[in-house]
């Protein structure tokens, strides 16, 4: 009975006055924190497992560019260049007097042409920019059989 | 706050290893945030999350591949300060994810890891405040998932989860005010901040600090002395030590970061102001009516902590701290309010949105719920030494061991009931199934040059080898109206007739150029000029914003190099400062294993 309550005592005081006390706490801590280590393996898998996408070379036989062909290619820019006229006015329209915050927001408008295109097509997004700065620098015409401007609008930072 | 915790309760055993808490974060992290899990290369829909993995994968790329420090950043606005930036993290511990497995992958683990280290730091805190473990568990998982970091992490903002490091600072303060180990502890954890960009983390922890400063060296002023408790100053010794560790262990950025900060303020001219109303609501509403950040936490978790107040000291004290983020997070409502005083401040003018310190108001609401909880713990056995009193005449003595134990396990039922339910509501409330649908970025094997580029997509980029010249910063860095996404070569004389130029080599911090030029020329780096461009022929200037340099006659090798000297000094200091930490480490390592062994020889078995 003395056994016990000197037990008991030890739970709730969280004694460790003995050297097995001190032993088997041990023994349990580090059992614990070797299982804490299997828990944290298992519950990282899912993220360190998964294969990083394949890159997109730069030039390939045949006129292949970024795992597409140049008529591939070619269309894509056309279907950028032809939204741009509208972006453009809609930044202006959006943001009057403020350049940066124009260009801003014509680029926003390119983004939702780009990834709609990028799943219609079923391409990946990356693909998509890297046809429209090949147009660019290539100067491929656009809708109105004129190059892309190239140039963007210096950082202006909003205050409010 | 002063005292170190006393009370005994049943349940202190259930938690005390850590193993068995860090399986219940990871089990809490995946009941809530199955989303973190799922995969782990594409990214959430919203725009700053792209932001900052570009700017991760700049630095990533720098690192991995060009293997140098990504001290300038080519890949974005034309170039600009990478390390120097204020919200850049590439010195922050959790870097070493992204570096090993990627950005995507990453920047998921930096969240778990910073989510279990959330709830464990805030669990330790509700314990030194003599919280029992259940209500503590409780206060640790509600914490840790708080709307706040679910929603910053839709957001993409990682360098809020440095908030999760917040209850370590607290902690490490209380502790520190008898323990140097805890001070330097306190410091590093800043530090951490500091090194994620934590641009908001940092003021809010300081500002903690002061209040704790203030109101433990009250409690020591006004309270009885004992022995047993420090010098009245102990508590400024602590925030001062705590400051010096912290600068000193961050000013391999915060040395370059602090010009940046001067040459380039970030001026805010709007303010706020909201309602008890509108601050409730991100307390308490799900899913959050409102713009802007909410600290999810339940109606429970507030009302507990209410209770808890009434009930304890170290409760009225916590919720003290609760009422004064409150009223920060009310905002600019008056001349006279606590944020308007604020943020006249150097370094507080800067920062927008006081709602911001809901996350403060959450994490001192979730450790005064923690002493609630446990004041049910403690009420049992109080009610069994009633009951004793009232049914046995004589002798009127203590309950027995097992007594006491038996109503000990019953208080802690009843603790894990309400703790339960209150959980449960949290969780079905804040769970969180997808977040991730955005196209992983695809790496491109090619060439660096400049493009038009598109911020709204700043994923892109960099992994193409690309730089975006559209772009977004919250400081003005000076970018050149000149820069274009068109050039045939990025490099090249300002007039073809003066000079060839060809490109040796680029990497990020250092371009070499073959350059043959026939007469003094100027060659014009597609890039944004900026004072640490060295070269080792001519000279470095800026026209129309863009590098430039200036050339003499004849055939040279040129090296362009950006060094920054405040980014090197500051290393410097960091590496000394981690070496002297170190150092005093293993001291105190020594010190604790001879007195465990003088222990080990005054026990038996």
């Amino acid at each position: 009975m003395r056994a016990l309550s000197d037990a008991l005592a030890a739970w709730t005081e969280a004694e460790r006055a003995t050297r097995t006390h001190l032993v088997a706490w041990a023994t349990a801590s580090l059992i614990a924190t070797l299982y804490a280590g299997v828990w944290v393996v298992r519950t990282a898998r899912p993220i360190t497992s998964e294969p990083a996408p394949a890159a997109v070379l730069d030039s390939e036989p045949n006129g292949v560019r970024f795992g597409l062909p140049e008529p591939t290619r070619k269309e894509i820019f056309a279907e950028l260049a032809a939204a741009e006229p509208a972006a453009r006015a809609g930044g202006v329209a959006g943001f009057p007097g403020l350049p940066w915050s124009q260009e801003d927001h014509r680029c926003a408008f390119e983004r939702e042409t780009a990834r709609a295109m990028a799943i219609r097509r079923g391409v990946s997004l990356t693909q998509i920019y890297l046809v429209l700065d090949e147009g660019i620098r290539e100067k491929w015409p656009g809708a109105d059989g004129k190059p892309l401007h190239p140039k963007t609008v210096p950082l202006l930072p909003r205050r409010k | 706050m002063i005292d170190e915790p006393r009370t005994r309760r049943f349940s202190d055993p259930f938690f005390a290893f850590f193993g068995v808490r860090v399986i219940l974060w990871l089990w809490a992290v995946r009941t809530v945030c199955p989303a973190l899990f799922e995969n782990p290369f594409k990214l959430a829909h919203y725009h700053d999350e792209h932001f900052y993995f570009a700017h991760e994968d700049a630095a990533r790329i720098t690192i991995a591949q060009f293997k140098q420090l990504p001290a300038w950043n080519p890949y974005y606005c034309g170039g600009i300060p990478g390390i120097a930036n204020p919200q850049d993290s590439t010195f922050a511990p959790e870097f070493l994810l992204k570096l090993w497995y990627g950005v995507g992958p990453g920047r998921r683990l930096a969240y778990l890891l910073l989510f279990v280290l959330g709830m464990e730091g805030c669990y330790r805190l509700a314990r030194r405040l003599d919280a029992g473990a259940v209500g503590a568990i409780l206060a640790g998982a509600v914490f840790g998932l708080s709307g706040f970091f679910m929603d910053v992490m839709r957001l993409g903002w990682l360098n809020f989860f440095s908030f999760q490091l917040v209850p370590w600072v607290a902690l490490a303060f209380l502790h520190g005010i008898r323990s140097w180990p805890w001070r330097v502890g306190g410091g590093l954890f800043i530090a951490w901040m500091v090194l994620q960009g934590g641009l908001y983390t940092v003021p809010y922890t300081v500002l903690m600090l002061m209040l704790l400063t203030a109101m433990t060296t009250g409690e020591l002023l006004l309270g009885p002395r004992r022995d047993d408790r420090p010098r009245w100053f102990a508590p400024l010794l602590t925030f001062v030590v705590i400051g010096v560790v912290s600068a000193c262990v961050s000013a391999v950025k915060l040395l370059p970061m602090l010009k940046v900060i001067i040459d380039h303020p970030r001026i805010w001219e709007g303010g706020e102001a909201q309602t008890l109303a509108e601050i409730m609501t991100r307390m308490v509403g799900r899913p959050p009516p409102i713009e802007g950040q909410n600290a999810f936490v339940g109606q429970f978790v507030l009302a507990l902590a209410l209770l808890g107040a009434t009930f304890d000291k170290n409760g009225a004290r916590v919720l003290a701290l609760t009422v004064v983020f409150f009223c920060l997070a009310l905002g600019d409502y008056a001349d006279w309010a606590p944020n308007t005083l604020l943020h006249k401040l150097p370094v507080f003018g800067q920062l927008r949105f006081p709602h911001r310190f809901i996350v403060m108001v959450a994490l001192f609401a979730c450790v005064g719920a923690a002493i609630a909880v446990s004041k049910l713990e403690d009420v049992m056995p109080r009610i069994g030494q009633v009951l004793r009193d009232a049914t046995v005449i004589r002798p009127l003595g203590e309950l027995s061991p097992a007594a006491r134990l038996a109503f000990g396990a019953f208080g802690t039922i009843l603790a894990a009931k309400v703790a339960l339910y209150v959980w449960d509501g949290f969780a079905k409330d804040s769970y969180v199934e997808t977040l991730y649908v955005m196209d992983a970025p695809i790496a491109r094997a090619g060439e660096f040059h400049q493009s038009r580029g598109n911020r709204w997509d700043a994923q892109v980029w960099a992994r193409a080898s690309l730089g975006s010249l559209q772009c977004f910063e919250e400081t003005e860095f000076p970018m050149s109206a000149a820069l274009t996404g068109d050039a045939k070569q990025e490099e090249r004389p300002i007039d073809p007739n003066h000079a060839k130029v060809v490109r040796e080599k680029w990497t990020p911090n250092e371009i070499t150029l073959q350059v043959k030029a026939y007469v003094t020329t100027t060659v014009l780096v597609n890039q944004n000029y900026h004072r640490a461009w060295r070269t080792n022929v001519g000279t470095t200037y800026a026209r129309d914003g863009l590098l430039a340099l200036q050339v003499p006659p004849g055939e040279h090798r040129i090296v362009l190099r950006y060094r920054d000297r405040l980014l090197r000094t500051g290393l410097g200091i960091s590496v000394v400062t981690l070496l002297a930490i170190a150092v005093l480490g293993v001291r105190e390592a020594r010190l604790r294993l001879r007195a465990f062994r003088a222990r080990w020889a005054a026990i038996r078995w």
